[in-house]
């Protein structure tokens, strides 16, 4: 009985460890447990867990906040993969291709394809009312979809 | 089979406080699960340095709230991830409560001992915080440092720019 309770211990002893801030190691330290912790000392994956419910526009802002939320937003295929996986269009692609990139791709071109879709760059009755930012660069295949949606429109 | 008609495990926290946690609250701590047998039979707490007692009491009783509630049913095809909406608004005052550095100790917490429902919660809660809010408001409420360069920061807004209405 005796040696397997201390196998328990053992077992536990990596709870303590996981601290993602170590200050409440530091049993001298001046100010210590009392509610503390700041966003900065929340580890990465806790960040893409937060990152996972926003939506594209909060993660383009997040991205700007700091170097750090940049690099986790900018190099998480999760993020990316789950963000292709909520619009349908690209549904189909996701098992074929799993790079990044690949992923981003996916999803600013279909982004790019819902405006042009919605009518946002189409007749323009002037310059001025031509978007300054018309979407990402795109494939030949997805601007032949594009021109055939226009054709129709006409 | 138990000694105790309710059984309960012995927690110790930061604050060297002993809490007696029931067990079919404990079995939604994820970490402790395999051990929790042992840890019934022992009389002696388990130390978890890194929450203290105010996050465990917080956790205790968001547990006991959730106890008997199922979690909402997860359909594979209608996984609507990016939504906050499904927040409730006892989970949503609950959380936000007692601050924002508590609820970052919750969370936190709540990843050390694997609680899956509390984690996702909170963090649709700090989702929410994000939302719709510009990068120099987020830095303002998470009081984060601009370590960017106007430079990179500039390369970052053209990176972004695809999208930006």
């Amino acid at each position: 009985m005796q040696p397997k309770e201390k196998d328990v211990r053992a077992d536990c002893l990596w709870i303590s460890n996981l601290a993602s801030h170590d200050r409440y190691y530091r049993g001298n330290s001046i100010q210590m447990c009392d509610s503390l912790t700041t966003i900065d000392e929340l580890p990465n994956e806790i960040l893409l867990v937060i990152f996972s419910y926003c939506n594209v526009d909060s993660l383009n802002n997040s991205s700007l906040v700091c170097k750090r939320w940049n690099i986790v937003i900018g190099q998480s295929d999760i993020l990316w993969k789950e963000l292709c996986s909520s619009l349908h269009e690209t549904r189909r692609l996701i098992q074929v291709d799993r790079s990044l990139e690949t992923f981003k791709m996916n999803f600013k071109t279909n982004e790019t394809k819902k405006k042009w879709k919605k009518g946002e760059f189409s007749n323009p009755k002037n310059y001025q009312e031509l978007s300054p930012k018309p979407g990402c660069k795109m494939d030949d295949e997805s601007w032949g979809e594009i021109f055939q949606m226009e054709l129709d429109r006409c | 089979m138990y000694k105790k008609i309710v059984p309960q495990i012995k927690l110790e926290t930061y604050e060297k406080e002993v809490f007696e946690i029931d067990l079919d609250i404990a079995k939604k701590f994820g970490k402790l699960v395999p051990v929790l047998q042992e840890l019934l039979n022992d009389d002696k707490p388990l130390t978890i340095k890194t929450i203290n007692s105010g996050t465990l009491k917080k956790i205790i009783t968001w547990c006991t709230y959730h106890k008997g509630r199922s979690p909402p049913p997860e359909d594979d095809d209608n996984r609507m991830k990016h939504s906050t909406e499904e927040v409730s608004s006892w989970d949503d005052k609950f959380l936000q409560e007692d601050g924002q550095a508590a609820l970052f100790d919750l969370i936190s917490a709540a990843h050390t001992l694997d609680i899956d429902g509390l984690l996702d919660v909170a963090c649709k809660v700090v989702a929410t915080m994000i939302k719709g809010k510009a990068p120099e408001e987020i830095r303002k409420v998470f009081n984060i440092k601009n370590d960017f360069t106007q430079q990179e920061e500039d390369q970052v807004r053209k990176e972004n720019d695809w999208c930006e209405d």
